[in-house]
């Protein structure tokens, strides 16, 4: 039986009914630092528990011998551990206990997951940095329409006008160019309304508060908006928050039937919440491949969450949760 | 007795609209006394210069955010006999705020696109010279289509806010009346109507129409 748990990859450490370690496998050796001889005897919790968890631990152990299961029993938990040299690690545990009687009395399984917990931050990290690169491209995008095709398209326009005066009225020349600028007026209203849905300016240069505001303004149905905070909040933030309301509110148009609509944005313990509510039929979902199925993987990407539920009074309640980490508005402190 | 014409700044870092601004108002009799390409060169030549009216971009160098409007704001304080035309690619309820918060008089704030209608341009540069108020209607649009329900703005009919826009631009019947295809008797009929729905106290006068429109919608936007 012990040549099974040595050749175990997992370290594996038993110890007594008064804490003291029993049996210590080569993994343990490898994951702690102590050699067997090293870890024998010893009192296990000085050895590997960090601490700030020792008192908790030798709570644990006192009401087990009393009678009563530690709470960690027969489950995998992440907890943290330390080593020889002091590092202090996350570590998968699974304690459990051998019957009454036995020594050793508990056996931990312990994995050092450091790497794993590593690799989902740095995946964290890359998938925050990926969406924060989307955005600036589309604000690169908006700026470059702005300083270039809608300044071209602006200047053609008066070009057109220009020329149109020295033309007389009723000639076929001056019904050509009077043409020619309605198509250039449909095309700069189309090139503005498209500038507009990639990255609206007023969001990047006031933030979330006038760019909701012009949204509801747009709205065919009215919407009322309740207390959107004044201050600044990193632009991926702003963003993922804006454009999940102008999808919402484009769905709440198309498909709810609804009369009106309610945005609500309040700033709680560091938590973001947007709400969009309305009155209409209820019973949407967030379906694959949906434009909110894209904003709840960028709502993912900013570790937090949006969903949609059916509203109390009937209608739908569409609710994005991000951790705002607020920057003070501009001039303040 | 000939009356001198208005004198303009142009200010907008987009050279070809700029230069293309400018030629249009030197046709259409404005004295057009110097053109700039940023904010700082704007107030430098404002102040240097102190035209009737400083027409400028809102979006601008150095900054490249709100700098013309802010600039805009600062010609409003610092030279009360200066109007200022602000031009925007975008309509947006915030900036027209930012620009109204001193107060209305002399102060406008047209889509950029409406240079090239030259009419409208330059009425809304006369309206701004007199000290009068110039919105355009696509941001009198916005504001409308932020209405509560119970809101009487939801009384007008379309034909109404097409009206009430032109007539937050500052535009007289007779110029409504060509806009949109109508006789100015119907105009008239609109307008009276419009009055009536949202109880605004009748006035013939078209700047104290502009400023009763800008302020029932102000009320309206709270």
């Amino acid at each position: 039986m012990v040549d099974v748990l040595d050749a175990a990859l997992d370290a594996i450490v038993a110890i007594d009914a008064a804490g003291f370690v029993v049996y210590w496998n080569p993994a343990a050796e490898r994951t702690f630092g102590y050699s067997a001889p090293e870890a024998l005897g010893q009192d296990m919790a000085e050895l590997i528990v960090p601490p700030r968890y020792r008192a908790l631990h030798r709570d644990g152990m006192a009401k087990s011998l009393r009678g009563r299961d530690p709470v960690l029993l027969d489950q995998r938990v992440v907890t943290r551990a330390i080593d020889a040299d002091g590092r202090d690690f996350p570590v998968e545990l699974t304690l459990t206990r051998l019957p009454h009687g036995h020594e050793p009395h508990f056996l931990g399984y312990v994995r050092d997951i450091s790497e794993r917990i590593d690799r989902e931050q740095e995946l964290r990290d890359s998938r925050h940095r990926l969406l924060e690169s989307a955005y600036a491209t589309r604000r690169k995008v908006e700026r470059d329409l702005h300083d270039g095709a809608q300044q071209r398209l602006i200047g053609t326009a008066i070009a057109l006008q220009l020329l149109r005066q020295r033309i007389d009225d009723g000639s076929e020349l001056a019904e050509l160019v009077d043409e020619a600028r309605e198509e250039l007026t449909a095309a700069t209203e189309e090139l503005r309304e498209l500038a507009r849905g990639i990255h609206p300016a007023v969001l990047t240069q006031g933030g979330l508060r006038p760019a909701l505001r012009a949204l509801t303004g747009r709205s065919p149905i009215p919407v009322e908006v309740v207390g959107i905070p004044e201050q600044r909040f990193p632009p991926a933030i702003e963003a993922t928050a804006y454009f999940t309301i102008a999808e919402g509110l484009t769905n709440v148009a198309r498909h709810s039937g609804a009369t009106r609509a309610q945005i609500a944005v309040a700033l709680e313990d560091g938590l973001l919440s947007v709400t969009l509510t309305d009155d209409g039929c209820g019973g949407a979902v967030v379906g694959d491949g949906s434009g909110l199925a894209g904003l709840r993987d960028r709502a993912a990407a900013l570790d937090g969450r949006l969903w949609v539920q059916d509203a109390l009074d009937g209608g739908t309640m569409l609710v994005l949760e991000m951790p705002g980490s607020g920057q003070d508005a501009e001039g303040e402190r | 007795m000939t009356v001198a014409p208005l004198r303009v700044i142009v200010a907008d870092d987009a050279a070809l609209v700029r230069a293309g601004a400018a030629r249009l108002l030197e046709d259409a009799g404005f004295d057009v006394v110097a053109q700039a390409a940023d904010a700082d060169e704007l107030m430098r030549k404002v102040r240097a210069h102190k035209p009737d009216v400083a027409v400028t971009d809102i979006r601008m160098p150095p900054r490249g955010e709100d700098d013309g409007l802010r600039a805009a704001v600062r010609i409003r304080a610092e030279l009360p006999q200066t109007g200022v035309l602000v031009l925007s690619q975008y309509a947006e309820e915030g900036y027209v705020e930012a620009l109204l918060a001193n107060g209305a008089e002399g102060v406008g704030y047209l889509l950029k696109d409406r240079v090239a209608d030259v009419a409208r341009f330059t009425d809304a540069l006369h309206r701004v010279a007199e000290g009068g108020s110039v919105l355009d209607s696509e941001v009198v649009a916005l504001m409308l289509g932020r209405r509560a329900p119970t809101d009487p703005l939801a009384e007008l009919t379309t034909r109404e806010r097409e009206v009430l826009g032109l007539m937050a631009e500052g535009r007289t019947n007779r110029a409504i009346a060509g806009t949109l295809h109508l006789s100015e008797r119907a105009v008239e009929r609109h307008v009276t109507s419009i009055f009536g729905k949202l109880a605004l106290e009748t006035t013939g006068d078209d700047h104290r129409r502009v400023l009763a429109v800008l302020r029932y919608l102000e009320a309206v936007a709270q």
